[in-house]
């Protein structure tokens, strides 16, 4: 769910507001994983916290998750408690869009005919978080909190959508401090 | 206490939900909040919506969950709203007459002017279809799009309740299901269409049409090559030799 074209879409962030790491059951239970866990994903450019959530559906060598939901503290205009920033995580730290030097050139990490990055054939560790290693890529306690942006104001704590099409004569037109 | 309509004409409106083709998009429940946060009960608060735990007002929430173990696990998405039912406790536990049953098609739906909040209903409701707004202070349900299904500004094709319209997957219907020949009657006795918890003596209209049997064994006979494909030729260049290879085995 790319949430963050739509400048963190209210609606959406309710549905979907952070993702666990999908691994299949009995891959997990053979290393000792429960659901729930907490955990780190480890690729050969970085290091992530990220919670499990184990099922059926799949492959039992593949782990995915929803992308584009972890965000660092305050970005978008969240609030800095928000579960986007606390309980959600990005891939982005665990990927790198450029292949070792051949020949003297990087090479795009991408696929040769189309062009699509290569996100899909990363090789990862996943090992039970020991809470030791304190500076991981996406580590609340060591992000900071992104200030907002020039003249954006503070976030509504209320949103009233479609509270304008009542008629002026309608007391749920002006209920709740109005529309924001 | 309120009362149900003494009679009806038999009409049934309500959906039927097909569980074998859903997805679980949500894009049921984004187009419904789309069109009812401006409908009927407009509008359809948010609370906290870039806070720590936002929660607004929505008539149609979809749940995903996975059922069985091992080979045997499927993942299920379930849509659920107000299901319009023929005996609705949420209805007949109103002190005040804001909830009620309408006489013509059977559709459960709430006057704003006269809800207390008391909440009741919401109590009352075994399948959790009430939405309270704390800003207005009323609760809110699905309204089967009633400014949508008998909108004389929409086009004839466009009435249809905004969560079946939108569906991508056509997994949504809707219809009169007080009519045995009707289409979504139809779909019903040919899918073994089903009540959600009977046993709450409800009688819900809006019918679900359960997942089909796994084909997964299917899998497991190899598929056959067709027979003649094309040989492949030197087309005299390394790269497109490559693709060839590629894009024929």
């Amino acid at each position: 769910m790319y949430h963050s074209w739509g400048s963190q879409n209210a609606w959406l962030r309710q549905i979907h507001g952070w993702n666990k790491l999908y691994m299949n059951r009995s891959t997990a239970e053979d290393q000792g994983l429960s659901d729930g866990d907490g955990v780190r994903v480890e690729s050969p450019y970085g290091s992530i916290k990220a919670q499990i959530a184990l099922m059926e559906g799949v492959n039992g060598n593949t782990v995915w998750t929803w992308n584009a939901i972890g965000k660092k503290r305050g970005a978008w205009n969240l609030s800095p408690d928000a579960p986007e920033s606390n309980k959600g995580f990005l891939l982005n730290h665990l990927i790198t869009d450029l292949l070792p030097p051949k020949d003297g050139y990087r090479f795009g990490n991408t696929d040769p005919i189309t062009g699509q990055a290569a996100w899909f054939d990363l090789r990862v560790r996943v090992v039970k978080d020991d809470g030791s290693d304190k500076a991981l890529a996406n580590d609340p306690s060591d992000s900071g909190i992104a200030p907002r942006a020039p003249g954006v104001d503070k976030a509504a704590e209320r949103l009233r959508f479609g509270a304008r099409f009542l008629p002026s004569s309608n007391w749920r037109r002006n209920r709740g401090g109005g529309e924001t | 206490m309120t009362s149900l309509p003494n009679a009806t004409d038999g009409r049934k409106l309500g959906l039927v939900i097909d569980l074998d083709i859903c997805v679980g998009c949500h894009a049921c429940a984004v187009n419904c909040k789309e069109w009812n946060t401006g409908g009927h009960s407009a509008p359809l608060t948010d609370e906290e919506p870039y806070g720590a735990d936002p929660h607004g007002v929505w008539f149609n929430r979809v749940h995903s969950f996975e059922a069985g173990d091992g080979d045997s696990g499927r993942t299920v998405h379930f849509p659920r709203s107000c299901l319009h039912c023929e005996e609705p406790a949420c209805v007949t536990v109103c002190p005040t007459g804001a909830s009620y049953k309408r006489e013509g098609d059977g559709i459960v739906l709430v006057n704003a002017d006269t809800c207390i909040g008391c909440k009741l209903c919401s109590w009352a409701c075994p399948y959790g279809a009430r939405e309270y707004d704390y800003a207005d202070g009323v609760m809110k349900k699905c309204t089967l799009c009633i400014d949508r299904i008998e909108n004389q500004h929409l086009p004839p094709e466009d009435r249809l309740p905004a969560c079946v319209s939108t569906c991508p997957a056509s997994a949504r219907h809707f219809g009169d299901l007080g009519d045995p020949n009707s289409d979504v009657s139809q779909l019903v006795a040919e899918r073994g269409g089903y009540d959600l918890m009977p046993e709450m003596g409800m009688q819900p209209v809006n019918k679900y049409l359960p997942p089909r049997a796994s084909t997964r064994h299917d899998l497991e006979t190899p598929a056959t090559p067709p027979e003649s494909l094309p040989a492949s030729t030197d087309t005299g260049s390394d790269f497109l030799n490559w693709v060839d290879r590629m894009l024929t085995r």
